[in-house]
């Protein structure tokens, strides 16, 4: 009912003009009453020189915490939503999310390891390091879970998904394990870091955070957009798959990879945000069906908007203090989701 | 006429609150000295853990480690003071570029350190005469704890515990402000050797046959007298402090951020109760 067929293009254009939208919106709120007109002056200034008059605590305010901000926010989502989308495809599994394959768990256990032990090794070191201390043992832990994952699935006799999967829960559950080590030996301190990390977070934005996190976007929707076609084939089944000419263990490993290298590089910028991966590639299918090539993008796109919205509110609503946005994720988009499953039961095309 | 005179009156308002700076406190035990040095009015918000009477109105910034910088920005703030605790660095790093005086104190749990950080508060703040009064009051107390403490032979052995349903004893070891508090009050901690708060095993809990115990003010209104707590806690039972009954509850709030003037004025309450017959050298 969604996809029109004489201008396939409304959808994506309407989404794209809610996204401008919102980004215009993220920049010009937040706890400081800063004028729309002010806002976006300020960004001005920061761009092209131009000199106005805006104090330079707004100057501050636009162009170093909330632009940078939106801009993680926009590939954070974008890469959530891309990878959740693919996942779900590779997997046949609705109920499959980027986690699934326990890269969020073992970047969980890299970030305590970070905060609990590493927090007091790491203070003789200069800021800059210490400041990306937690991201980088957060990544090399869920690159680390992502080469065994890998490793564990392919043999001699070839590469196996479903072995993948479950080297997935189990590797899931170790690190669960060392998760709550980690918590027992931690003090009040770091049990608190520890907690609110895996809520999420977009504060940690900075330049260095948003070209990771941007570079991974766009290099996941040209692997995923050139593989778009293969993924609609895997969805009539894994033997119809092969019939048709498609090496599925390759495409499939392939994928897989990449999608634990994207959740890698999102989780270790900006803490476990939940429900994204796992609902907005669902919304998407609601609205267009199961095409991966119009989901893909439309899920990168959604799950941006989500999360802009996400961060928005996780910024104002207990201004002055932030609600880490994990939480809003999860309240705003469970039960907008729940609605339209009700609505559309059967249009879910998995 | 009557405009003039609402002129005049908006004229000595807007003085008025020009006259105070604007003071964010991240932190339980900066607060602490803050409304101890008469401050609290300068005070625009403060963090999740500074739950005080006298600022009990103020907005909340959140948790001290977690502070958003625009919405401390929101405030227009002139000062934020908070200890090594506080964050993250990019946040403070923001409001300084933002032309905000961010003072970071040390936190140790010492009393020198309380001393030194009240000097240090009554020269930024302006307030040289209360500082020197609270520092006057504060050595007179500490000095008597301590002259207090070399009158005595054989130091007691206390146990500072930390109620849970689950029955776990966890004691609270030295670099906890629970651990100062007692030491203060001339009290030997057996968990001394343990950094921070831990979880005993049974046997390591027996093994430390504390002669007496500490617990929370907060914990305690759950179990109201001692029976109840040893039928929840079996394994007090077997310890001196549970024959003798020797449980001694003091206020949570004083271990919060720090050691801090609560913690000291809990030091000496405690110093009342266990020696009882130093209590006539306190004040």
């Amino acid at each position: 009912m969604f996809v029109n067929s004489r201008w396939p293009l409304l959808l994506p254009s309407f989404i794209l003009f809610c996204l401008a939208s919102m980004v215009v919106l993220s920049v010009s709120v937040g706890p400081m009453a800063i004028s729309f007109a002010d806002s976006i002056k300020a960004l001005l200034v920061n761009w092209v020189n131009w000199q106005s008059p805006v104090s330079t605590q707004n100057a501050i305010v636009v162009s170093h915490i909330r632009f940078p901000r939106t801009l993680l926010c926009l590939s954070i989502g974008g890469i959530l939503g891309l990878t959740g989308a693919v996942m779900q495809g590779v997997f046949r599994n609705p109920l499959a999310d980027p986690g699934i394959i326990g890269v969020s768990s073992g970047a969980a256990l890299g970030a305590g390891l970070g905060i609990v032990i590493f927090a007091d090794l790491m203070v003789d070191l200069p800021d800059w390091l210490q400041l990306t201390t937690v991201s980088f043992f957060a990544f090399t832990f869920a690159l680390a879970v992502c080469l065994l994952v890998y490793k564990l699935g392919t043999s001699s006799q070839g590469s196996s998904v479903v072995v993948m999967l479950l080297a997935g829960v189990a590797i899931s559950a170790i690190a669960g394990a060392g998760m709550g080590m980690l918590t027992y030996i931690a003090d009040d301190q770091s049990l608190r870091d520890l907690s609110l990390w895996q809520m999420g977070s977009m504060a940690g934005s900075n330049w260095i955070s948003i070209t990771i996190s941007s570079i991974t976007l766009v290099f996941l929707l040209v692997v995923f957009m050139s593989s778009a076609k293969a993924l609609n084939i895997l969805l009539l089944g894994d033997a119809e798959a092969v019939h048709l000419g498609i090496d599925i263990v390759r495409i499939k490993r392939r994928l897989i990879f990449c999608c634990a290298i994207g959740l890698g590089v999102a989780v270790s910028i900006a803490g476990m945000i939940g429900f994204i991966g796992l609902i907005i590639p669902h919304l998407v299918r609601l609205l267009v069906g199961p095409n991966h090539q119009r989901l893909l993008p439309l899920s990168a796109m959604l799950g941006a908007l989500l999360l802009l919205l996400a961060d928005i509110l996780a910024r104002t609503v207990m201004a002055p203090s932030e609600v880490p946005v994990g939480i809003i994720t999860a309240l705003l988009g469970s039960p907008f989701f729940i609605i339209l499953l009700l609505q559309q039961r059967s249009k879910l095309g998995i | 006429m009557h405009k003039v005179w609402i002129g005049v009156c908006c004229l000595l308002l807007s003085f008025g609150s020009v006259a105070g700076e604007r003071i964010i406190s991240a932190g339980a035990g900066v607060t602490e000295l803050l409304i101890a040095l008469d401050k609290q009015d300068d005070l625009v918000a403060v963090d999740l853990t500074s739950r005080y009477p006298a600022v009990f109105k103020l907005p909340v910034v959140g948790y001290h480690r977690q502070l958003s910088a625009e919405g401390l920005l929101s405030l227009a703030p002139d000062t934020l003071i908070g200890s090594s605790e506080m964050g993250p660095q990019s946040t403070l790093d923001l409001l300084s570029q933002s032309g905000v005086e961010v003072m970071v104190l040390p936190t140790e749990t010492t009393t020198t350190n309380l001393l030194d950080t009240i000097t240090l508060l009554g020269d930024k703040l302006d307030r040289k005469l209360q500082a020197k009064q609270l520092i006057t009051k504060l050595e007179r107390d500490i000095n008597q704890l301590e002259a207090n403490q070399r009158k005595i032979k054989t130091a007691k052995k206390m146990l500072f515990l930390l109620l849970n349903d689950k029955g776990t004893y966890t004691a609270a070891g030295s670099n906890t402000t629970a651990h100062s508090v007692m030491t203060l009050a001339g009290a030997v901690n057996p968990a001394a050797e343990l950094n921070s708060y831990q979880a005993l095993s049974a046997e390591a809990f027996l093994a430390m046959a504390p002669e007496s115990i500490l617990v929370s003010g907060r914990h305690w209104k759950k179990y109201q007298d001692i029976d109840t707590l040893i039928a929840a806690m079996p394994l007090l039972a077997q310890t001196p402090a549970g024959r003798n009954k020797a449980i001694y509850v003091i206020d949570g709030s004083a271990l919060i951020g720090g050691l801090g003037l609560s913690s000291v004025e809990q030091a000496k309450q405690l110093q009342r109760k266990i020696y009882p017959q130093l209590s006539a050298d306190l004040d």
